[in-house]
């Protein structure tokens, strides 16, 4: 590592590739420091291929520490939630000629919101009835509302909101700011994916891969029945008592073992991961158990309201409620990123609203608009909200037009919004505009990978500077594209 | 960190000055970004440029169409022609730039691309600069608009500038009017401009580079001290040694040496037998013998293949969201298994790969090799399709050039390399090659691309290269590697570099009658495996040194170029690649000359503190490396511990049974994931499917490769989960479990001798007295908490209450019984019979072949095919029947369906005194009737197979008499003192497969 500490791999990675690397995904970032406290590295040269993976220092200060993104699979439409397009209003009806796939035109007709549309708060942004709960927060939103991707289709723009990149195969944000800034909590996972019950998002995996980085640094999938995290508990009815002689017994043979064979930090490292492997069994049930929370959040986050009745695939807010409250557990006790998938499957399951706007929007705005409402305000009051980033958005818009009789809306990467809250993100505010009727961005017009500069920077991170060397050349989340912090939107 | 080879130094220079470099650097690589580039397609070696017109432009009448016309609205006050010609622009020329075009470009273009920022490293403030271009090439070519980047970016045709929104179109016509003209500049002249040129010939310090020097005969230094050096290669590494005074370590014991040698050729530890043997074995080539013994192993080549499919991103399918499968990836996958075990010449190898359906003699074999061309990713939903082609194409290109060539010929794709001197017509040259090559194509609700199967003389099909006839089309340079923009079209071009006589563009010879090709692949195939070719054969042999020394004598095994480490021992790579080539390109020689290298046979440990010092990263070789095993290893070692390892080879692979929670990952949880019988489960980890939107934790928590690059070199990560996963995951108690039975059965009753087996399974030694202590007391603790804890005991096998008059069954742990593939199998629950009423039960087949079902009212049951009466409900992948059997066979009702493979479908029987009528997956009505003429007496309820691998669930059923289920036997019973120990037993059993000695080779 080079020594500006900047986590910059080109230095050394051709090299450190062939030792050990401890990751900054949990245990990792652990391992390094319990051994350095030992003295472990003092006199080793492998110091300087461990440490740098603990937690590192970001480029330069910065609100956000810690970042929650609440991605909205399937694809949410603009104009129905925060984008009033009054001039899509009075056209309801008539034919236009939209790209509905790349370079591929057909004559559409334009479809108006049903929604009601108000302004809120003082900054007066807009929010549509789908969000009632939402809306009381708009004074806090940043809205990003001319945003464009390069995709049309589902898999390719998943793997492009999530890693930059078109082509399956690179790091996820989430492993770009694990790499580039570690782990505060030596016993949970710095980088955490909760998914929809109704199945995880198309690519499945491919979506918080740590690509071409070490497998310590993709994302956990952190569940909230039955094990939280993958072969976390025995599969047996082993006791506390047992486990723990087990571990100590294994501890023992393995004390002979390095003793014998001095200079192998990586030994030590293993040792160390059985103890901190044990210690998660507790800390991390503990991050899920939510017995602690008193009734009235448990109640804002709507965590024990009913199922409801109005659509067999409708969930109400108990799911994605109890994760956003796992969410603002996990950023108390110091994880990195957690991202949240709202929708999963296919179609209505999802915000793919292909086969209907209104019933998809009455199926999963209920699902979120309580839980938001209550994380914003829950983080707020615990003073969190100012270094949290959350982020919310999925990976493309819709349409403005009718997909068929069932008044459903088609893919629209050519423009569709994101909004921040907290985390540095300036409040109240409003940024870019689509054309009047909400096919393209036209007015401040951002590709994502602005988006993912902005998200970087607002955590403390330069976009270009935070690389990592691979197959010949400096990656970065941004691609080779010049990108370009969204200065308008940080407070 | 002191560096003895000075490396680290000018890596740290290397970089820095990169990074100033770049900015936006591009790996345009396998990963397709469009963008930035240095155009190389400008004809500077041509003639025809340099004519310079009115303005002092320079315009290449050669091939431009349209004489420059006057500007509309009379802004130029006259036609140009090239008797015009001037050095500097006309003063109306200049009023027009001043009033017209200035302004846009101060406005809109110089806050990135001015005085104060220079972004792609382009600046458009004075006429030199924009003629020059930055990383995307000449953003002007003037008199040429449609070929201005300028200009097609403010169009958003490739790059969309300015990024903050689209310019007017009336600015953006002014803008190609402006280029149009030639680009006036007031005091300037473009004529004296000439763009950065990418056809300039190689330089000799970029010739002069090592890896592109082709192997120099070296002899190996003279060692004074001879008696510790075996072969050349000490030689080298000792001489080195000694310019820093660091002395080699010592042998590694005898017993270290067997471990290390086993697990280096055939991934699989040695048994305590074959130990022994060799510790006792005094004859002077005891080594020599055991190698020889290893190279001639089967498995020798599922080891070293399993690293080569790493190199060439080895997977069974495409990614993205559908991920299908890739039919028949698994044959190459064997291919290359039995041509490592056949010590196929490497070169062959090769030649095989790249153009195996254009050699002179085309097998079966060879038409499977060309897999490699199909294993990358591919996405059947392109977005955009004209660039689709070029991914694949890419794919192709950049695999072949990091794997044979170790470079990443990738980068060039969309601009010139920034640091080795591949040219983007070099990668594109090579791109022709392949340009034949027939695409995938997606054929509507079908999720498999059959585009690329070809008919092997057997009649079974393999994944392969096929063109479609011999002309290929043209290939062109891609301009900022986007395939809506192309340049001027190459010819197939080997990578000039490396040519260092000329001759990089070779002669197509005719394609021979018949042939189905266009018989590029074949001239690349030759040059590639040639012996002239200065990388093909140091690649190869640095591939084998590293994964013999943990490190490559170049430690960047897929990237010689200069962003690449330097060799640290130069000479010794070029005397092992020479040597491969003048032996006929056989690997297995190669190992065992690197195997008897006394520096192969050194200790591990780390204690030399000069070593230590001078050389940390053991770089010099000063010791071996004592290294984790890779995750496949970790998962054969524990089988092979415990006695469960399945060694059969080849074929499509299993399916490990994955938590349900991983596939609740999946947007349709299982998708794609099939069922294996528990003996394919304990297979070797090489032959777990390879799905890339799902990976087996056991392997992908252990830095198995991510098949989605290609990977010259694992990373070695340890982290907490992987702790948890060896001590809680299914895999791991289970063998535990099956570890303690093992030792329990061979020495019932006799504590010290299962302790001492134990450690001799798993280590391969006899425990110290200490850990034998140690052992037995931990037993002793653990049996009496399980004991205090109380265990749920379940009764006897529920197997024992089937009858079982034939095949080889199982019960999975759901309860299912599963039947091995097989001509016939059934299984007969031995209480109950049924008359009239309701049985039901999942089936699912595990074969494509085959049938399998339900059996009810069986009596009369012998030996043999059909000896027994009773009704067969069953279905196969494209029917479902009604069967009667009575000593024979009848199938009175046979209904054509489709019934899917792998899934679990559900039967429901009515039986109502002559008639059966079967339900299939719920349907409201009857799937299938039949009324017997003869109703067969009333009798048992079982399960039958037909040819096919198959499992059952439990069966339940319903009579008036009341309602029972199969496989429900599992009553729980009191434990005894034997099963507590077991469970300690096993518990130990765990912790030793968990240790550090179990693990790690020394």
């Amino acid at each position: 590592m080079g020594s500006t500490g900047l986590p910059c791999s080109r230095c050394m990675g051709t090299r450190r590739e062939f030792i050990w690397q401890t990751g900054a995904g949990f245990g990792g970032v652990a391992l390094a420091s319990m051994l350095d406290r030992d003295g472990f590295f003092a006199s080793k040269a492998l110091a300087a291929n461990a440490s740098p993976m603990a937690m590192k220092p970001p480029h330069f200060a910065a609100k956000a520490k810690r970042c929650i993104f609440l991605f909205m699979y399937g694809g949410p439409s603009s104009v129905d939630t925060f984008d009033y397009k009054p001039e899509l209003q009075k056209r309801d009806g008539q034919e236009i000629e939209i790209e509905i796939r790349r370079h591929s035109f057909q004559k559409k007709k334009l479809l108006a919101s049903k929604r009601k549309f108000a302004q809120h708060g003082e900054s007066g942004l807009w929010c549509s009835d789908a969000f009632p709960n939402i809306a009381k927060h708009m004074d806090e939103i940043c809205l990003i509302k001319s945003l464009y991707a390069d995709t049309f289709a589902h898999g390719s723009a998943m793997l492009q909101m999530n890693s930059g990149q078109i082509i399956q195969g690179h790091p996820s944000i989430g492993s770009w700011l694990t790499y580039g800034l570690g782990s505060e909590n030596d016993n949970l996972p710095g980088y955490v994916v909760m998914l929809d019950p109704r199945g995880g998002p198309i690519s499945g995996a491919a979506n918080w891969t740590a690509g071409y980085m070490p497998a310590a640094y993709q994302g956990t999938h952190l569940r909230n029945q039955g094990d939280p995290i993958l072969d976390l508990s025995p599969k047996s009815n082993i006791t506390r008592q047992m486990q723990r002689d087990q571990v100590d017994t294994l501890a023992a043979f393995n004390g002979e073992h390095l003793a014998t064979r001095p200079g192998y930090s990586e030994l030590q490292a293993r040792i160390a991961s059985y103890e901190l492997a044990y210690q998660l069994q507790t800390s991390a049930p503990e991050v899920m158990d939510l017995a602690g929370e008193d009734a009235r959040t448990l109640e804002m986050y709507g965590i024990n309201d009913p199922k409801p009745t109005n659509h067999k695939l409708a969930l109400g807010p108990s799911h994605f409620g109890k994760q956003c409250l796992i969410a603002r557990r996990l950023i108390e006790r110091g994880t990195r990123f957690v991202q949240i998938y709202s929708g999963g499957g296919h179609q209505q399951q999802n915000w793919d609203a292909h086969h209907g706007i209104e019933e998809n929007l009455a199926i999963h705005g209920p699902e979120i608009d309580k839980p938001i409402d209550a994380l914003l305000t829950d983080l707020k009051q615990r003073g969190l909200l100012d270094e949290t980033l959350v982020v919310w958005g999925g990976e493309f818009g819709r349409q403005p037009t009718t997909e068929n009789d069932m008044h459903g809306r088609d893919h629209n990467p050519k423009g569709f919004l994101y909004w921040l809250a907290g985390g540095g993100s300036k409040g109240g505010y409003s940024h870019g505009e689509l054309d009047e009727l909400g096919m393209q961005a036209t007015e401040k017009r951002h590709h994502i990978r602005d988006l993912h500069a902005t998200i970087l920077h607002l955590m403390g991170l330069e976009h270009d500077k935070l690389t990592y060397f691979y197959g010949g050349l400096d990656h970065k989340l941004t691609g080779v594209k010049e990108a370009h912090v969204i200065r308008d939107v940080i407070a | 960190m002191i560096d003895p080879l000075g490396n680290s130094q000018s890596l740290l220079r290397g970089k820095r000055a990169f990074e100033r470099m770049i900015g936006g650097a591009a790996r345009g690589g396998k990963f397709g970004y469009m963008r930035l580039v240095p155009v190389t397609y400008v004809r500077m070696d041509t003639t025809v440029w340099g004519i310079v017109l009115a303005f002092g432009l320079v315009v290449s009448s050669g091939f431009c169409d349209d004489p420059v016309v006057p500007l509309q609205g009379g802004e130029l006050a006259a036609p140009l022609s090239p008797n015009d010609v001037k050095a500097t622009p006309s003063a109306d020329a200049v009023h027009f730039f001043e009033t017209k075009i200035r302004p846009i470009l101060a406005n809109s273009c110089y806050e990135c691309h001015g005085p104060g920022k220079s972004s792609g490293e382009l600046r458009l403030d004075s006429l030199e600069k924009i003629i020059h271009g930055g990383e995307s090439g000449p953003a002007v070519v003037p008199g040429k608009p449609d070929e201005s980047l300028l200009v097609n970016a403010v169009k958003y045709e490739s790059l969309e500038m300015p990024p903050t929104g689209k310019l007017d179109d009336d600015k953006i016509s002014l803008l190609s009017e402006w280029v149009r003209m030639g680009a006036p500049w007031p005091g300037a002249s473009a004529a004296s401009v000439t763009p950065k040129s990418h056809h300039a010939p190689i330089t000799d310090e970029e010739r002069n580079f090592w890896a592109f020097v082709p192997p120099r005969p070296v002899p190996p230094p003279t060692i004074e001290d001879l008696d510790s050096t075996r072969n050349p290669i000490d030689s080298f590494i000792r001489a080195k040694l000694k310019e820093t005074g660091i002395q080699p370590s010592s042998a590694a014991s005898p017993r270290d040496l067997i471990r290390r040698a086993y697990f280096d050729l055939i991934g699989l530890p040695p048994d305590r037998a074959e130990v022994d043997a060799f510790l006792t074995d005094d004859r002077p080539d005891a080594y020599e013998r055991l190698l020889d013994q290893l190279l001639a192993s089967p498995h020798y080549g599922e080891r070293w293949g399993r690293h080569w499919l790493d190199v060439v991103r080895f997977a069974q399918t495409n990614g993205y969201e559908r991920d299908a499968e890739k039919p028949f990836a698994w044959r190459y996958r064997d291919y290359v298994i039995n041509s490592l075990n056949a010590d196929k010449p490497y070169d062959q190898f090769i030649r095989e790969q790249i153009a195996g359906d254009e050699l002179d003699v085309v097998t079966d074999e060879t038409i499977i090799a060309t897999g490699f061309a199909r294993l990358g990713v591919w996405d059947d939903e392109p977005d955009d399709k004209a660039n689709a082609t070029f991914e694949c194409l890419d794919d192709m290109v950049s695999t072949t050039g990091s794997t044979v060539l170790g470079l990443t010929v990738g980068c060039a794709r969309c601009h010139d390399h920034k640091f080795d001197p591949i040219r983007q017509q070099d990668y594109y040259g090579l791109v022709a090659f392949f340009r034949n090559v027939r695409e995938y194509e997606k054929h509507e609700g079908n999720k498999t691309d059959f585009s690329m199967l070809a008919k092997l003389s057997t009649n079974e099909e393999a994944l392969a290269i096929r063109e479609s006839g011999t002309v290929a089309p043209p290939t062109n340079i891609l301009i900022r590697g986007d395939a809506r923009t192309p340049g001027a079209e190459v010819k197939p071009q080997f990578l000039e570099v490396l040519c260092q006589s000329g001759g990089y563009a070779p002669e197509i010879p005719p394609p021979k009658e018949g042939a189905q090709s266009a018989g590029r692949r074949r001239v690349l195939a030759d040059w590639l495996a040639s012996q002239n070719n200065p990388l093909t054969a140091r690649v190869i042999v640095n591939r084998l040194w590293q994964h013999h020394f943990g490190m490559g004598i170049v430690p960047t095994p897929s990237d010689f170029g200069k962003t690449g480490s330097k060799p640290s021992h130069l000479e010794l790579l070029d005397w092992l690649a020479l040597d491969l080539v003048n032996d006929d390109w056989r690997l297995k020689r190669l190992h065992r000359l690197m195997m008897e290298s006394a520096t192969y046979r050194q200790g591990s440990k780390a204690e030399n503190p000069k070593g230590n010092e001078i050389d940390p990263e053991n770089r010099l070789v000063w010791r071996q490396t004592m290294r984790r095993l890779d995750a496949e290893s970790m998962h054969d070692t524990v089988l092979a511990a415990d006695g469960r390892l399945n060694l059969e080879m080849g074929g499509r692979g299993y399916f490990p049974e994955l938590p349900k929670e991983l596939l609740a990952t999946q947007s349709i949880p299982g998708n794609g994931w099939g069922k294996s019988i528990e003996s394919q489960q304990a297979r070797r980890g090489l032959y777990t499917f390879v799905k890339r939107t799902l990976k087996a934790p056991i392997l992908d928590t252990f830095d198995s490769a991510n098949p989605d690059q290609s990977i010259a070199a694992r990373s070695v990560t340890t982290i907490a989960p992987q702790a948890l996963l060896w001590l809680n995951s299914s895999f791991m108690e289970d063998e535990s479990q099956s570890f303690a039975r093992r030792l329990i059965r061979d020495f019932p009753g006799d504590r010290e001798s299962q302790i001492r087996a134990l450690f001799s399974l798993a280590y391969q030694r006899d425990p110290s007295d200490a850990e034998v202590e140690r052992s037995r007391e931990f037993l002793d603790r653990q049996e009496n908490r399980w004991r205090e804890a109380g265990i749920t005991k379940k009764s006897k096998d529920p197997l024992d209450q089937w009858e079982r008059p034939s095949g080889v069954w199982h019960v999975r742990k759901d309860l299912a019984l599963e039947v091995e593939l097989t001509q016939e199998a059934k299984a007969i629950w031995a209480d109950g019979e049924i008359a009239d009423g309701l049985v039901e039960a999942e089936v699912m087949l595990l074969s494509e072949v085959g049938d399998a079902g339900v059996i009810v009212r069986v009596s009369d049951v012998h030996e043999g095919l059909d000896a027994f009466r009773g009704y067969n409900i069953n279905i196969a992948a494209d029917k479902l029947r009604i069967g009667r059997h009575e000593q024979n066979y009848s199938q009175p009702v046979f209904i054509p369906m489709k019934i899917e493979v792998g899934k679990w479908h559900h039967l429901k029987i009515e039986l109502v005194k002559d008639s059966v009528r079967v339900y299939l997956d719920y349907d409201q009505q009857p799937t299938a009737v039949f009324v017997d003429p003869n109703p067969l007496p009333p009798g048992k309820v079982g399960f039958r197979t037909f040819g096919s691998q198959a499992a059952i669930g439990p069966i339940r059923v319903v009579t008036e008499n009341g309602e029972w289920i199969t496989n429900n036997a599992t009553k729980v019973e009191a434990p005894t003192a034997d099963d507590y120990y077991r469970l300690a037993l096993a518990g130990l059993a765990k912790i030793i497969l968990n240790t550090n000695e179990f693990v790690y080779v020394d």
